[in-house]
């Protein structure tokens, strides 16, 4: 509503950009101007944008998605370790462990598992496990099912406790000794507590009314910026026409592989680079000039269907790689994108109060303002949270993994409409 | 992002006034809750009904969770609402916004978005005109990431 008037602003530049396009002479279009040198991103990167809690953790004995051999190896099949002999189960320390969201989210986050965190918001991911207590199952079956569930199940999403140091032996000791005090189904104090009754989210807040999302304003830096001239004294407009003329559906087609720079290049990368070359400024991905252009960039395409390019060798070759990414486990949680994000697995279930999305229907949008932190994320910063969350290390938002993983999500979501920004939890 | 134009700008497009004071970063008891919605009825226990407040079952932590209050009146010069009060008890400060009405507003309804915390009960008052004061009650579960965030 009041963006409109915002953007009418820029009109009287249309004739004037179209005036002083430099490839005005030729007929063909010019390669886009890139500059390719260097990161496009701070560098080094310094894993501290979440703030001390979380980037500060040292993950880096785990897999990454640049390094995927780092994690400890699979344990057998059937290898089972004995009890620690000596260690007394307390049940009611078990009870607070398996709730403790501290321990890498724990227990509640995937089972029901009777009055353990009053029952608040557990999640669903894995079996209601309120009557454990009464399947019959030995201290041994129970007790290397939490120490490391993948001597039973090698494909499970359930992370390995103990094998990756999250839970402690006797930690572990305590849980089991819960769980055998687990026999009747669990009493919800109120129905939205149960996973299997609570209503789904329905996403229909309006995320380009300036009321509804804050970030919204950040556009009107984009406007600015489009304007100002960068240290080669040109800007955006001395080039281009308003860019909702211009590019008025160009944002659906990135990210694109990008021969020069051997790398899926998207939106914000493109920002850096491209300005970097031609108007001289350096936003770097993340930068508050950044967020605001490439937000800009994606805004005036909305209502354009993603239609990216899959076709080209090197595209085609990045899906591939990013296909195996998907379903690689990554950090001391052990998750793969694919436990949280694919219908077999994780998606369409709660992961504690949380409802787990599956990949198409999770890109068109960004990015997004974050009513938890009050922060505008993009598409990169995203994929980051989703390593750093599972305590994987991240890389920087211009790793070339990413950039696969970001090809890969478009062509997931090939078809659906850009809708950006919005709003997300 | 400019601050203040952007306030300018909220301000502009709702006729509602936000009162956030300053009361101190302690979070709000029922207590406190009820103490400034009594301050608001003049000492008055307000009714049940009349008032409807509609809020997400579950909602997310953050400053954007959307309520709407409307109050069954007739709306005429003798008998209409004069304001609206509502709190929430478990935020730092209880007071959320308070909506004023006269008899030309026509309907007595209101809509704001609101900081929330933790899980807690928002209480919407209205005060009519004869004195007469009502309220609605809803409980506002907020929900719990999986993360551990
Ligand atoms: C990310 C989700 C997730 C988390 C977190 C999780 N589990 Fe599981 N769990 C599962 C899934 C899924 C299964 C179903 C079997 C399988 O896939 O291995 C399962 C199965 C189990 C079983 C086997 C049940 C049976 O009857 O055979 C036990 C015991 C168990 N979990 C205990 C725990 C405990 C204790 C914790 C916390 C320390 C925990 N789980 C945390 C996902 C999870
Ligand atoms: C010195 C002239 C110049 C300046 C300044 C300039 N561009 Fe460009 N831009 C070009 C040329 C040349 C192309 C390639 C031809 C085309 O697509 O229009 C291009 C292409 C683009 C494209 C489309 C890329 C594609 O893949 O087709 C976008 C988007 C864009 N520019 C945005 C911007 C923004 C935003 C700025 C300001 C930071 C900017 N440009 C500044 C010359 C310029
Ligand atoms: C432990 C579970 C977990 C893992 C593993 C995980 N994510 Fe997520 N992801 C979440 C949660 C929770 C959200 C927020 C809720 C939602 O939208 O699904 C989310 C959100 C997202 C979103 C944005 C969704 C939206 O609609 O705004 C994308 C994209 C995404 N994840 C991609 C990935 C990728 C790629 C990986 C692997 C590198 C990954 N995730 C791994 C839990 C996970």
């Amino acid at each position: 509503m009041m963006f409109g008037r915002m953007l009418a602003l820029g009109a009287p530049l249309a004739a004037l950009g179209l005036l002083m396009a430099p490839w005005s002479e030729t007929r063909a279009a010019p390669e886009v101007p890139l500059y390719t040198e260097g990161s496009a991103a701070q560098s080094p990167w310094e894993r501290s944008i979440y703030g001390a809690r979380w980037g500060d953790r040292d993950s880096s004995a785990f897999n990454t998605l640049d390094n995927t051999n780092a994690s400890p190896e699979l344990p057998p099949i059937g290898e089972l370790r004995p009890v620690p002999a000596g260690i007394a189960g307390d049940p009611e320390k078990g009870k607070e462990l398996a709730a403790n969201r501290r321990k890498g989210g724990s227990c509640l986050a995937c089972h029901v598992m009777g009055p353990a965190g009053n029952a608040d918001l557990p999640g669903n991911v894995g079996p209601d496990l309120s009557e454990i207590g009464t399947f019959g199952h030995d201290d041994s079956y129970l007790y290397n099912y939490v120490y490391d569930p993948r001597v039973f199940n090698p494909e499970t999403s359930m992370p390995p406790w103990g094998a990756h140091g999250i839970l402690t032996e006797e930690e572990v000791v305590h849980i089991v000794a819960f769980m055998k005090t687990l026999t009747s189904p669990v009493e919800f104090s109120d129905p939205r507590d149960d996973p299997e009754t609570r209503p789904v989210p329905v996403e229909d807040r309006d995320g380009q009314d300036p009321l509804v999302n804050p970030a919204i304003w950040t556009m009107e830096t984009a406007l600015d910026l489009y304007e100002e001239a960068g240290p080669t004294g040109k800007s955006c407009a001395s080039c281009h026409s308003p860019a909702e003329e211009d590019f008025s559906t160009w944002a659906a087609s990135m990210p694109v592989w990008e021969p020069r720079l051997d790398k899926v290049l998207g939106v914000e990368e493109f920002v850096y680079r491209h300005a970097r070359a031609t108007t001289g400024a350096e936003w770097l991905m993340q930068s508050e000039e950044n967020l605001a252009m490439a937000m800009y960039l994606r805004f005036v395409a909305n209502g354009t269907p993603i239609d990216v390019d899959t076709e080209s060798e090197g595209a085609k070759a990045a899906i591939a790689r990013a296909e195996t990414l998907y379903h690689t486990k990554l950090g001391q949680l052990n998750f793969s994108c694919a436990d949280c994000h694919e219908d077999s697995k994780g998606a369409n279930k709660w992961v504690r109060g949380q409802w787990l999305g599956e990949s198409r229907g999770q890109l068109p949008h960004f990015p997004v303002y974050r009513t938890s932190r009050s922060e505008i994320w993009d598409i990169r910063k995203r994929l980051q949270w989703c390593n750093v969350a599972i305590w994987a290390d991240e890389l920087a938002p211009d790793a070339k993994v990413y950039g696969d993983l970001e090809l890969w999500l478009s062509s997931k979501n090939e078809g659906l409409p850009l809708n950006a920004p919005n709003i997300r939890h | 992002m400019t601050l203040t134009r952007r306030d300018t700008l909220l301000l502009g497009a709702c006729a509602t006034a936000f009162v956030f004071s300053g009361r101190g970063m302690a979070f709000a008891s029922a207590e406190l809750a009820e103490e400034a919605y009594l301050e608001f009825t003049g000492g008055a226990e307000p009714e049940l009904g009349r008032v409807t407040l509609d809020a997400p079952e579950i909602a997310e932590n953050g400053n954007t969770v959307p309520i709407s209050v409307s109050v069954d009146s007739p709306m005429t010069a003798d008998d209409h609402v004069e304001s609206v009060l509502i709190v929430a008890d478990g935020n730092p400060n209880p007071d959320v916004a308070t909506f004023h009405f006269t008899a030309l507003s026509g309907t007595a309804a209101a809509t704001t978005r609101m900081r929330l915390a933790k899980t807690q009960n928002v209480i919407a008052v209205a005060r009519m005109s004869d004195g007469s004061v009502f309220m609605d009650k809803k409980e506002i579960k907020v929900t719990i990431g999986g993360c551990g965030g």
